[in-house]
């Protein structure tokens, strides 16, 4: 497991945990769904509890910064989801507005998936409709198609490899 | 690049396939392996695209990415018994 590099002892604690914002707010957005208005405000209390510990020698540095990271994050997520529940018996929250340049980004990602899934054989067209979007298994796609699992985890794997290839960053 | 041996968790972790303690494995390790962290970042939005953009076609309107009609896949996957 990788341990807390010689730089990031030596950084402020701001520097080394700021690092982990992306990976932190990926965990956050996955378990309160991306749409969830607060969920920034989770990732900050989070960095800001872990600077905190940091700075009163709560993490020693006996484990990697990483795994610490995901420990605060996993029990904030833990307690989100319990104060929210009660909450939410009450009263519902409006949808947030999204970012208008995240979302032009975002339409631009899904017209370049749009433009390879379309240039793609109808073999592999298939394998990722019933896999992603009719939400089949890769055993019920392999019957779907009487194809073999193996086979059928082979075209998504060649279609993902395309479509990263056309989307990458 | 050098592949890492929790790669293959990627695809069931975005579709919520793992199990439960997979699960929590995959997403403390990926807080250590900025490698698979982030090859996980890039797929979840293509497969966020495939799902819901209507990239793949909507199974109840007639979609002209996909190839066969989406009546003809409910009548396949019925048969199978895979209908969802």
């Amino acid at each position: 497991m990788t341990q807390m590099t010689q730089e990031d002892r030596t950084a402020p604690p701001e520097d080394a945990v700021l690092k982990y914002r992306a990976v932190i707010s990926f965990r956050v957005r996955k378990a309160l769904g991306s749409s969830n208005p607060d969920w920034e405000d989770v990732v900050n209390e989070i960095l800001t509890q872990a600077v905190a510990k940091i700075k009163s020698g709560e993490f020693r540095g006996d484990s990697s910064i990483g795994t610490f990271l995901y420990t605060i994050t996993s029990r904030r997520i833990i307690d989100y989801i319990r104060q929210k529940t009660r909450v939410l018996r009450h009263a519902p929250e409006p949808a947030p507005y999204p970012d208008p340049h995240d979302e032009m980004e975002h339409r631009e990602r899904a017209r370049q998936v749009e433009q390879v899934v379309n240039g793609l054989k109808p073999k592999f067209r298939d394998v990722l409709y019933l896999y992603y979007y009719r939400e089949l298994s890769r055993d019920e796609v392999a019957r779907a198609l009487d194809i073999s699992p193996r086979r059928v985890s082979e075209r998504v794997n060649y279609a993902l490899k395309l479509i990263q290839k056309a989307v990458r960053k | 690049m050098k592949k890492c041996k929790y790669e293959h968790w990627i695809d069931g972790y975005l579709l919520d396939r793992l199990k439960p303690e997979d699960q929590a494995a995959f997403e403390e390790h990926y807080f250590i392996c900025p490698h698979c962290f982030a090859k996980l970042d890039q797929q979840s939005e293509i497969v966020q695209i495939l799902r819901k953009e209507g990239v793949l076609g909507d199974p109840g309107e007639a979609c002209e990415h996909v190839h066969r009609p989406p009546s003809l896949w409910r009548r396949i996957l019925a048969r199978l018994g895979l209908k969802r």
